[in-house]
């Protein structure tokens, strides 16, 4: 055998599970899916040929009766409410892994595990804990009628505050893990240098802190916002139809309403939209980081 | 239809690939039924008596049944149970196949009513397993008693400050909504529909719209009082009731005199059944005599089994099981929808459902 057929056979076997398992589980099925967005539906609302942009047309609001702006705004409103989740997120995120991140030693591996436990327990069943305490009559809700958040005999759910509260809960943990490792690195000399050269509070942050911890704000940024704009679950359970996001209008498609082109179509654009929005971090990382390539 | 099929393989091949296809068993039978809607004994005896083992899957909507059939359920199951204004277009989408009457002796035990009905003439595909009502079902401690009314719903005045949800299926609630509007359950017009889902979106931006629920989960919601209105099938609510007097004591069930639905669950055998000799002889076996009392007794559905009706409970034969003549003036079946109308419905319907 001659050392190049042994390397091409070692390489074989080293890659070959790999690329099988992406050209499965990634490749077949977006292709599957490019092909379905551009059939057509027949009579009965099954995929049919001919080959046709009928979906898309669909998807942009095109239908019988003219033009229509609902699509559009489940759009944006998936847009609007990934962004503002994941704001608060950070907001939340941020102090939580500093503090966890100067804790003594022994005792940062419990309150990490305190931050990722409830994830263990499945999104429905964490879903249906939060309609429990939103319902009407329970205290909390009680408490928002009477300070006039909600109107008498209604709960805080369904509403699209429930759903927000529901996303920064899902996805808190994704954030606080990738922060605090990068807190647990901070080379505190930089901090303390921005302090003795009289930097502001808010000088020493932009300064030493925000550049050391980008890597993880960044990671964290797009382990959030990627699945929360696709999400399904969450908004399935506590919007009660106010808050409908691009994922539950993807996923009526492939159930109730049997419409797999305008589904496979609608899933294409969360793709699109998703790369366009992974664009836009890594250049804003670029530019916070002072022209650091920030890896994400 | 050729043209669907080479569109349709060319994709499916691809995950066939992947997807490891299920291997038929001549032991084992596939039931793709509503939730709470079989009494566990039947299955053990019809288990008992074949000497199979009878695998029950669950679906919670029409909608739900006929995409998970479309995403290879075809060839998964042996006897699914959809509602009468999906079987013309089942038989259409060719994803059933028909009946063999010479195996269905017991055929014979329906009701008139349900032999030859319009959407199977023949009953050359399907054979009727319950029929019921869909109706308003609401709280009357919140709301004080009400009449037989949709006003509850659409009615700002009537119903001004107490939650209430509507189903997610859109024909049913567009149905409720042109009853409600005067144009009858059954509307078709696009012009009606069209007023319909209006009225279905001016309804949604009112501060007491408690969200889509469908019929069963819509019950346990009103009994923990998150919300105080709904729609809702009488057999679920006998079903509940029984299980919890004390908590369905103020909870009331009625058909909206502007008119509501009626239907038929029926039982058919999708195309590529793994085992169609089996469906046939446990469709034979549901429509007994004996096993269709023993079934209706057990969910509050009525019965359409002619010979089944002496042996029916009581409750069973009174409202809200057993319509009223009034009642039954008012019920009309949801229109089965195909082509232009269906994707004019369903735009209709995501338009509603996204603003």
């Amino acid at each position: 055998m001659t050392r190049l057929r042994r390397d091409s056979l070692h390489l074989l076997g080293t890659v070959a599970p790999g690329a099988l398992c992406i050209l499965v589980f990634l490749v077949a099925p977006s292709i599957y899916l490019m092909g379905m967005a551009f059939l057509s539906t027949d009579a009965t609302g099954l995929p049919a040929l001919p080959l046709s942009v009928q979906a898309f047309r669909e998807l942009a609001g095109f239908g019988f009766l003219g033009w229509s702006p609902g699509n559009l705004y489940t759009l944006l409103r998936s847009l609007w409410q990934t962004l503002l989740a994941t704001v608060l997120v950070i907001l939340i995120a941020y102090p939580a892994a500093y503090y966890i991140s100067i804790r003594p030693a022994r005792w940062r591996p419990v309150l990490l595990l305190a931050v990722v436990v409830p994830s263990w327990t499945n999104q429905v069943i964490r879903s249906v804990g939060w309609m429990n305490l939103f319902a009407p009559g329970t205290p909390i809700s009680d408490l928002a009628v009477l300070l006039g958040i909600t109107e008498p005999r209604m709960g805080l759910f369904p509403s699209q505050f429930a759903v927000i509260v529901g996303l920064v809960y899902n996805f808190l943990p994704f954030m606080v893990l990738p922060l605090y490792a990068a807190f647990e690195r901070l080379d505190h000399a930089q901090v303390e240098a921005a302090r003795d050269l009289f930097a502001s509070p808010l000088a020493v942050f932009r300064h030493a802190v925000l550049p050391q911890t980008l890597p993880g704000l960044m990671a964290g940024t797009v382990l959030v916002a990627i699945p929360a704009f696709g999400m399904y679950v969450v908004t399935e359970l506590l919007g009660g139809g106010k808050a409908t996001m691009i994922g539950n209008l993807v996923a009526q498609q492939f159930a109730a309403a049997s419409n797999w082109p305008l589904g496979a179509a609608g899933a294409l654009i969360m793709i699109l939209a998703t790369l366009l929005g992974l664009w836009v971090l890594r250049r804003l990382g670029r530019r916070l980081g002072g022209d650091r390539e920030v890896v994400i | 239809m050729i043209q669907r099929f080479a569109a349709h393989g060319l994709f499916t091949a691809l995950l066939v690939l992947s997807a490891s296809p299920a291997i038929a068993q001549q032991d084992q039978l596939y039931l793709f039924n509503w939730s709470q809607y079989m009494d566990p004994s039947i299955i053990e005896a019809f288990e008992a008596e074949y000497d199979v083992e009878v695998v029950e899957n669950y679906f919670n909507s029409n909608g739900e049944m006929f995409s998970k059939l479309q995403a290879g359920g075809v060839s998964q199951y042996d006897v699914i149970v959809p509602s009468n204004y999906y079987v013309p277009r089942l038989i259409a989408a060719d994803l059933v196949q028909p009946l063999d009457h010479s195996q269905l002796p017991n055929l014979g035990n329906l009701m008139d009513a349900f032999i030859d009905p319009a959407y199977d003439p023949d009953n050359t595909y399907s054979a009727a397993y319950q029929w019921g009502t869909t109706g308003l079902v609401y709280d009357r401690d919140a709301l004080g008693e009400q009449p037989a009314s949709w006003d509850v719903i659409f009615d700002s005045e009537v119903n001004p400050d107490a939650p209430f949800a509507v189903p997610e299926d859109g024909q049913v609630t567009l149905g409720a909504a042109c009853a409600w509007l005067g144009h009858g359950y059954d509307c078709t017009g696009r012009d009606q529909l069209e007023e319909a889902a209006r009225l279905v979106l001016a309804t949604k931006e009112r501060s007491n719209f408690a969200g889509f629920v469908q019929g069963t989960p819509v019950l346990q919601q009103l009994v923990r009082g998150s919300v105080s209105a709904g729609v809702t099938y009488n057999g679920d609510y006998i079903f509940f009731k029984s299980e919890d007097p004390e908590g369905f004591e103020a909870i009331e069930f009625v058909i909206p005199e502007e008119g509501a639905e009626i239907w038929v669950d029926t039982m058919m055998i999708p195309a590529d059944a793994p085992n169609p000799e089996l469906a046939h002889a446990f469709i034979n076996f549901i429509l007994d005599a004996e096993v269709g009392a023993q079934l209706s007794n057990w969910n509050y559905y009525s019965s359409p089994n002619e010979a089944a009706l002496p042996m029916l409970d009581e409750v069973l034969q009174n409202p809200p099981v057993n319509p009223s003549e009034a009642d039954m003036e008012a019920l009309r079946f949801t229109p089965s929808l195909m082509g232009d109308d269906l994707q004019f419905l369903q735009q209709l319907w995501r338009e509603v459902q996204a603003r």
